[in-house]
């Protein structure tokens, strides 16, 4: 089944075409990455879908209904969220703190001014869940400022998993890391993705990690898409090696 | 109003007046142009929105009038005033503000606020209070035939030489190195520094030249303005209201929108002179709405810069806290002392620093749990203050009902100006919540039948609780503003610890991230303004049910100003703190004013100091003096309400650091 579905999707900065008439089709369940060059438009792509930009052209339709031109908060509600590729933490709570305002947006008390937050028991409990699907939970009272990089990242993808998405977005997960923690953080999104049932779609530069968990691959290029497919059809299509792996990008 | 009504009035109006009208529009028009110019430029390079580019104008006019008395030459005064004008701008960056701009905006905003305080008054001292005179040299008194009309020559001068200054400026920023690095800067700070620049030199540079165009505009408004201490108020929202239609950061708009509004205000003086007063509030209002941006802005407010985010985070302490408890006691008692030493003066005295406490509060609700800075609250005070006194007046002298009253009309009016505000980011809301307020304050002043003009309400009758108890007796007034005080504080406290509290807090540390989690903030933002509001109308409420009396005193900018830092003063973001402050600065104010006149340039002093070496207030220093002398323990007890007995065990307060070990 489809879960997102963006048809000539197309988002100009002035002159610059940053999205050009991108169609994209994420199923269910499906591994989807998207790959390109620096510059190729993918970021703008996922602040599109995410409401973070507004579109020029082009429509966004998850789950079959148009979300195209709503609101960050209303798409988080639809059941889509994401990461960014600069970790945006809420760097003067605690790491469980964190976690939990994000689990309470998913509670019918969260606007309540005469609760103790405390007291909202769901929240906490997802909150303590999410930590140890993370490997944090050795870390839940420290400030997020003062967590190291790769810990940064981890809660990142923590605050994405605390909205209960269907679909998550992750901006470059792994920036920043080295081979093996690279490696580890891949698999721990799987994970938790599968434990969840939620499809995730990534940003990711390295292509030997793209290619070994990826069932699907989309390839931007100056803001079109260049190839879509699977790992190997994407291996083998003459435009992508022309244009990418050919040219020395990313090795 | 229908034509027929209008008619009269356009036949009867020539084409000269017309034609006079608008050179009128555009001499004042010049003057806005280069007074936001020098705003301007400061604000898209340093990121300080300058509140004492006012006072700097102000300044520069007196300045003008000793170099007058001097030398008896007018160009001398034009020519030095604004150079002194700017040596003073350079020496007051350089021993304040360049300590502080890595700091959030809120210490920008209160540090210039202080160098207000501290002008005003100097000039005071040095000028004296009075309205004073400068006449136009004696070759620019009198009128030149322009076509179809006599000018005054003097206006028609200030329109080419403000034109030919504010051109030069643009030319300068346009075609020399000094501009090149300025606008390099002013995008991005750290590649200019990487390649070698001194930027702490062209932070100073620049506050010197925005400081010379302040002193510019001052001297050649002194001969068709009124030069008095305050002449600088006027100017200063003028300023931000030009900077707002026009697009903060883009100097045409600035330029255009100057120009624009000095039109509006002339013809609008002429055409609806019972508007006057409200029309350039209704242009920015119209700007907000239709063009948040400005005419040509597209400015993106950095977002470090309207991002807060305390090093420390210092609980709310618990109203069960032995301290508190100890000083509830202390105060329930102090009425017991009355005959024993002290005056029903004093109990006066206390009530009044329970009521800016309160005030204080109010504004921590907003600034120190979502970061919004807010430069208005006089308005919600002063609304509080009119809606009681109006409905005592009018209505009722049942205090209760009064109390209601103001808490409605104030969270309407604040939920209202909150949502106009927010629809620009960062340090504009200060601006245009400041603006709002002297918007209320014109109101107040321009329809008396209502709210007594300048005079103010008086003869507001006594008011009364419950219907027996009389509030215009010292104790029992005294009481009852515990009472309120020590119930809002529980409801913020219990507020800012509710679910709703802690996404006020997620928005604080980073709005992006909160908006990715599902949640709406201009909702947040708009309620807990609304929240603020009313906080800040029972304040004002208990303050007129204190005084019997109001004036539009009560909304004037400056108590926007004292309310932020009361707040610093104790400590924001702490709740407590805060009513700390109101308390200190009411104390210190009382103290001050019997020795000084000049006790609001002291004030000023110590707001900068705090500014610059307190930034987290009263309590931090409390909390560093206690934990230097009591050791490990005793410090960690005072970090946190661990002696509340609720503490909840997935609230981990980590333990203070940094201690000797």
């Amino acid at each position: 089944m489809t879960l997102l579905e963006t048809s000539g999707l197309t988002r100009q900065f002035g002159k610059l075409v940053a999205v050009d008439d991108v169609d994209l089709l994420i199923g269910e369940r499906d591994i989807h990455a998207v790959i390109g060059p620096n510059g190729a438009g993918k970021s703008t792509l996922f602040n599109l879908v995410t409401g973070l930009l507004a579109p020029t052209r082009g429509t966004i339709r998850f789950k079959g209904e148009d979300i195209t031109g709503l609101k960050p908060h209303q798409i988080v509600h639809r059941g889509i969220s994401r990461s960014f590729q600069i970790a945006d933490l809420f760097e003067g709570l605690t790491v469980e703190e964190n976690v939990r305002v994000a689990a309470q947006s998913l509670d019918e008390h969260r606007d309540s001014l005469v609760r103790r937050a405390d007291s909202l028991e769901e929240p906490r409990r997802r909150a303590r869940e999410i930590l140890e699907d993370i490997g944090l939970a050795d870390l839940a009272g420290t400030r997020a400022d003062a967590l190291s990089h790769g810990d940064r990242r981890k809660l990142e993808i923590g605050l994405t998993v605390a909205t209960d998405p269907e679909l998550f977005l992750l901006d470059e997960p792994t920036a920043g890391m080295g081979k093996e923690e690279s490696i580890q953080t891949v698999r721990m999104i799987r994970r938790v993705a599968d434990e969840r049932g939620i499809t995730p779609v990534l940003i990711e530069h390295d292509l030997e990690i793209v290619m070994g968990i990826s069932d699907t691959i989309t390839v931007l290029n100056e803001g079109s898409v260049l190839a879509t497919g699977t790992p190997d059809e994407i291996r083998g299509d003459e435009a992508v090696q022309r244009a990418y792996l050919g040219t020395g990008g990313p090795a | 109003m229908d034509p027929a009504h209008w008619s009269p009035l356009v036949v009867g109006l020539d084409a000269n007046l017309l034609l006079l009208q608008l050179l009128n529009g555009l001499a004042l028009g010049v003057l806005y142009v280069l007074i936001t110019s020098g705003m301007s430029v400061i604000f898209g390079i340093t990121d300080i929105l300058n509140f004492a580019h006012g006072a700097l104008y102000m300044v520069g006019a007196y300045f003008a009038l000793t170099v007058i008395d001097a030398t008896g030459s007018f160009f001398a005064a034009l020519l030095l005033a604004p150079l002194a004008v700017g040596v003073l701008g350079a020496a007051v960056e350089r021993s304040t503000l360049s300590r502080i701009y890595d700091r959030e905006p809120l210490y920008h905003v209160l540090l210039t606020f202080g160098l207000v305080l501290i002008l005003t008054d100097a000039v005071e001292l040095v000028w004296g209070k009075g309205q004073q005179l400068i006449n136009a040299p004696a070759f620019l008194s009198g009128a030149v035939q322009l076509g179809p009309v006599f000018y005054p020559k003097y206006r028609l001068f200030t329109i080419v030489a403000g034109l030919a200054i504010a051109g030069a400026v643009w030319l300068a920023f346009r075609y020399t190195q000094f501009g090149l690095i300025v606008r390099a800067g002013a995008q991005d700070q750290q590649t200019v520094r990487v390649m070698g620049v001194d930027m702490a030199r062209y932070f100073t540079l620049v506050f010197a030249l925005g400081s010379v165009l302040a002193g510019v505009a001052g001297v050649l408004a002194a001969p068709f303005l009124n030069v008095n201490p305050s002449m600088g108020n006027e100017i200063l929202v003028v300023a931000f209201i030009v900077v707002t239609v026009g697009g903060l950061g883009s100097y045409a708009g600035s330029v255009i929108a100057a120009l624009v509004i000095g039109m509006f205000q002339t013809l609008g003086s002429m055409f609806l002179p019972q508007f006057s007063g409200f029309l350039i509030y209704m242009i920015m209002f119209a700007i907000l709405l239709v063009r948040p941006q400005g005419i040509l802005g597209s400015y993106e407010i950095r977002s470090e810069m309207s991002k807060l985010s305390f090093e420390e985070t210092i609980e709310p302490v618990a109203l069960t806290d032995r301290r508190v408890l100890a000083l509830l006691g202390v105060l329930l008692l102090l009425p017991l002392g009355l005959g024993w030493g002290f005056s029903p003066w004093i109990l006066g005295i206390v009530s009044l620093m329970f009521i800016w406490g309160l005030l204080a509060l109010s504004i921590d609700i907003v600034m120190g749990y979502i970061g919004l800075i807010s430069f208005g609250h006089a308005a919600f005070f002063g609304v509080g203050g009119y809606a009681v006194g109006l409905a005592t007046i009018h209505l009722t002298n049942s205090f209760l009902l009064g109390l209601l009253v103001a808490v409605v009309v104030s969270m309407v009016l604040a939920w209202v100006i909150g949502a106009l505000s927010m629809r620009l980011a960062g340090v504009y809301f200060a601006m245009i919540t400041f603006a709002s307020a002297q918007m209320i304050y014109q109101l107040s002043l321009t329809w008396p039948g209502f709210t007594g003009g300048s005079d103010g309400l008086t003869g507001i009758p006594q008011v009364s609780l419950l219907g027996v108890l009389n509030l215009s007796e010292p104790v029992t007034f005294y009481y009852l503003a515990l009472v309120v005080l020590v119930a809002c504080y529980y409801a913020a406290v219990r507020i800012m610890d509710s679910p709703f509290g802690r996404v006020l807090t997620a928005i604080r540390e980073s709005e992006r991230r909160a908006s990715f989690l599902g949640y709406d903030p201009d909702t947040y933002k708009r309620r807990a303004f609304a929240i603020s509001g009313a906080v800040g109308g029972v304040s004002g409420a208990l303050f007129v049910t204190y005084q019997t009396f109001i004036s539009p005193n009560a909304l004037h900018w400056f108590v926007s100003g004292d309310a932020l830092f009361a707040m610093v003063l104790g400590g924001a973001g702490t709740l407590y703190g805060p009513i700390v402050g109101g308390a200190v600065l009411v104390g210190l104010e009382q103290i001050l004013s019997s020795y000084v006149d000049q006790w609001r340039a002291v004030l000023g002093i110590v707001l900068v100091l705090v500014v610059v070496f307190a930034p987290r207030g009263l309590v931090s220093v409390y909390r560093g003096v206690t934990a230097r002398l009591g050791g490990r323990g005793r410090a960690a007890e005072a970090a946190g309400p661990a002696d509340a007995g609720e503490t909840p065990p997935g609230s981990s307060n980590a333990p203070p650091t940094g201690e000797s070990e």
